[in-house]
């Protein structure tokens, strides 16, 4: 495992912390510092040239990259919290599991949108079978049928202790979906930002801009997934007072 | 460690007994594996057949998917019509037992359904069967186990939801996305009596699945059956 690898699996664990804590003034703070990066990152995407042989399409790419980053974080997110909920029975895992799916699912659908929108022109086509297409595609696809067993469930405990057994089996199951998708066939450009031995062939201002980008999409993520999660206490705590009044 | 393969036996035989005096699920699988590969049939158009072994296997793969789906729910349907599931916690059983007893009952529901399907691609679509019949075996016994597993555990788990049996495809489906891949190139392979260089690394892909799924769904079904 190379020094990036470390510094990647690093960042997932801060980012859980921070997701976990509870800290009311962390949303403060969160909220102004994604927007500060978010109009960075803007700015850069804009401001910087493209490569000559993808022209504007290229610029997707800032949008692109750091929205996949996040539904493979996100993924690991409910990985990791429902975990913790089967350990510990702890409701407000089963909350932080549930919005990390949702917050999740809307960033992985952009990566589905936006792959498209820049391959049509570049590649020619809207759509192939390449490795990692497709398993964005699966990715979608057990989100999907993670949240819709959620939504097809009414008793609060029997729908945490589920969801979270198909949040570890379907976490375990994407390497294995991508290394079998890949097999099957691949034509994805190949990984430009990190190669083994350090930066790829990117242009250094392209990587500030994308940096940016990866780090404001992470934080506007984790910003997400707060307010989500304390709106769904407010929902939870506002259903336990209905129930107590019908008696 | 005695009583533990008891309990895998006992689940078993109890399962085999149901499916020996009802005749349910077996025959309903049957004939929906039977009814897919027709279908296929006349999608394709009547040319089909012969030399053409990546739709054969795509078609076979596809049928023993549906099918298999069908029996998984039947079965755990079962178990949730009877009480089951309660009678099953209040045993001193191990829940992983449980588990390998339910897996291994509809492994076998679904190998049943697989020699019939065998047979009838080899008729409908004069696929070279009996030519390759020891690669094909292992490539069906290596997928079948993996859908078994990972299809116990959800079929236990969304005949316990609202809508059951409706959401188990859309739950398995995607996460069995590995083994249709493994199964269908292994099958293209076999049916071209390739030999082990085309189709060992299928197989050793299978066989991973298989011991990486089995492992989470026996340790994870216990949280299925809880109350």
């Amino acid at each position: 495992m190379g020094l990036y690898e470390l510094i990647f699996l690093a960042s997932f664990f801060v980012i859980a912390m921070i997701v976990w804590t509870r800290e009311e003034n962390v949303n403060r703070w969160l909220a102004l510092a994604g927007v500060a990066t978010l109009t960075f990152a803007v700015y850069a995407d804009i401001f910087i040239a493209t490569t000559a042989r993808q022209g504007v399409a290229q610029r997707i790419f800032y949008v692109h990259v750091p929205s996949a980053w996040i539904s493979f974080l996100a993924f690991f997110l409910v990985f990791i919290f429902s975990v913790r909920y089967l350990i510990w029975r702890n409701a407000a895992d089963d909350i932080r599991a549930y919005s990390c799916a949702e917050v999740g699912m809307v960033f992985c659908t952009l990566v589905l949108i936006t792959g498209p929108i820049w391959a049509h022109p570049v590649w020619g086509v809207w759509w192939t079978w390449d490795a990692r297409l497709t398993t964005s595609l699966i990715l979608w696809l057990i989100y999907v049928a993670y949240l819709m067993l959620r939504s097809y469930m009414t008793d609060q405990e029997q729908r945490a202790r589920f969801s979270a057994v198909l949040g570890i089996i379907g976490f375990i199951d994407v390497p294995i979906v991508h290394m079998s998708v890949k097999w099957w066939r691949t034509l994805h450009p190949g990984p430009v930002i990190m190669r083994s031995g350090g930066m790829g062939e990117l242009p250094a201002p392209m990587h500030i801009a994308l940096w940016a980008s990866l780090l404001a999409f992470t934080l506007v993520f984790i910003y997400f997934v707060r307010r989500r999660t304390a709106l769904e206490v407010l929902h939870e705590r506002l259903e336990a007072v209905r129930a107590e009044r019908e008696g | 460690m005695k009583f533990f393969f008891s309990v895998i036996w006992a689940v078993i035989e109890k399962d085999l007994r149901v499916e020996l005096r009802t005749r349910e699920s077996l025959l309903v699988m049957l004939v929906f594996a039977l009814l897919v590969l027709t279908l296929f049939s006349f999608a394709f158009g009547p040319g089909l057949g012969g030399g053409e072994a990546p739709i054969q296997a795509g078609i076979l793969w596809v049928a023993f998917l549906f099918s298999s789906v069908i029996g998984m729910s039947r079965s755990m349907g079962i178990e949730r019509e009877s009480n089951g599931f309660s009678a099953m916690r209040l045993t001193p059983a191990d829940p992983s037992a449980l588990f390998f007893g339910k897996m291994i009952s509809i492994f076998i529901l679904i190998a049943v359904m697989e020699v019939v399907g065998f047979m009838a691609l080899a008729v409908f679509y004069r696929a070279k069967v009996w030519e390759n019949l020891g690669a094909l075996a292992l490539v069906a016994f290596a997928a079948t186990i993996g859908i078994s597993a990972v299809g116990t555990l959800f079929a236990a788990m969304t005949a316990r939801t609202r809508i059951r049996d409706v959401l188990l495809p859309v739950v398995l489906f995607p996460l069995l996305v590995p083994v249709l891949i493994a199964a269908v190139k292994a099958t293209v392979a076999a049916l071209d009596g390739a030999g082990w260089a085309d189709m060992g690394d299928w197989i050793k892909m299978l066989g991973a699945y298989d011991l990486i799924f089995i492992a989470a769904s026996a340790v994870t079904f216990e949280y299925i059956l809880e109350e």
